[in-house]
């Protein structure tokens, strides 16, 4: 096997000349270039033509995330592992929004990070197992709040009504709204969540965890 | 004569990421030869507080990292007297590194410091 071109991009010098250190002790790896800061990334990039970059995020004159978009710009294909220290939600959404093929915190034992890296080399994308159950999460809130515009509040309150098995008429009485008000509610409740009746409607409800 | 080999400096590395840790190791190894100096690698400030009663000729703490209390070890340290260096360094950011240069010195040394204390 070939050995896997790495450019690692680090502004923290002890951190990253170790790090280099240590991949150029392994077989697998050779490491073509390295910068400070992603504008200096970008002109090492285009000259060693790595197979794997290491990223960093928080880094002066051009962030990790920044570099990624430039690096995108220019090749889709280019595979990235962003290396960071940072467990903050918003570079960890943002870099995999931008297109990053893994995210490796920096406190990964150097065995873990070889495995990562070939595996991001040989196409797929990984991310830190202190990382994933925060992807899920965010994924999970997205997916809620999309569910939440799906109805009105309105109609979320006649949905609660149906849930605790109340009729058209005890629902109008409850919301002080006329019984037709009600059943219009319930039709577009229908409508929205494509379903055909009002258990289902309930029970599609407490899938979306909408109730 | 012959010179008789300089003895092996003894540095103790702290810090709870493997990678930082691994990395100094290998990068010291590499630029003074492997020996040259015996590295000590260890992760917590439980584990370091006794370490330092062994007195390492230099000690480089990750100071950030939630498994160091900086403070704790930095009383800990000024309150020995071992003439050891210590290197503060964060992962977390990359603008400082402290470094701290305990040395003993006779009056007489210590005069001659006085007069130029930034030398060397």
């Amino acid at each position: 096997m070939n050995r896997v071109r790495i450019v690692v991009v680090d502004d923290h010098a002890l951190f990253r000349r170790g790090l280099i250190s240590l991949l150029e002790e392994m077989p697998e790896f050779h490491v073509v270039g390295e910068a400070a800061n992603g504008q200096e990334a970008l002109t090492v990039i285009e000259r060693a033509r790595p197979d794997i970059i290491l990223l960093d995020i928080n880094m002066p004159v051009l962030d990790g995330l920044q570099t990624l978009a430039a690096i995108r710009k220019k090749d889709s294909a280019q595979k990235v592992l962003m290396l960071t220290i940072s467990q903050n939600d918003d570079d960890l959404i943002g870099a995999i929004v931008a297109g990053a093929n893994g995210y490796v915190l920096k406190n990964a034992e150097p065995e873990m990070l070889k495995n990562t890296i070939l595996q991001v080399y040989s196409g797929n994308s990984v991310l830190s197992p202190e990382v994933t159950a925060r992807v899920l999460q965010a994924v999970r809130r997205s997916q809620n709040d999309r569910n939440r515009g799906l109805l009105s509040e309105r109609e979320i309150e006649v949905l609660k009504c149906l849930a605790r098995g109340q009729t058209t008429a005890q629902i109008a009485s409850v919301l002080f709204i006329s019984e037709n008000t009600v059943k219009t509610h319930i039709r577009h409740i229908l409508e929205k969540m494509e379903v055909n009746n009002r258990a289902e409607a309930v029970a599609k409800a407490a899938q979306m965890d909408l109730l | 004569m012959s010179d008789s080999p300089a003895q092996a400096r003894r540095i103790l590395i702290v810090s709870a990421n493997p990678l930082f840790r691994e990395g100094l190791r290998k990068l010291y190894a590499e630029r003074w030869g492997e020996q040259s100096a015996t590295v000590h690698m260890l992760t917590t400030l439980e584990e370091a507080l006794p370490a330092l009663e062994t007195h390492p000729d230099l000690v480089i703490v990750d100071y950030d990292d939630k498994a160091i209390n900086r403070e704790a070890f930095m009383s800990r340290f000024v309150a020995g007297e071992a003439p050891m260096q210590v290197m503060l360094v964060s992962l977390q950011e990359s603008g400082q590194v402290v470094v701290y240069d305990r040395r003993t010195m006779t009056f007489a040394q210590a005069e001659h410091w006085l007069s130029n204390p930034w030398e060397g």
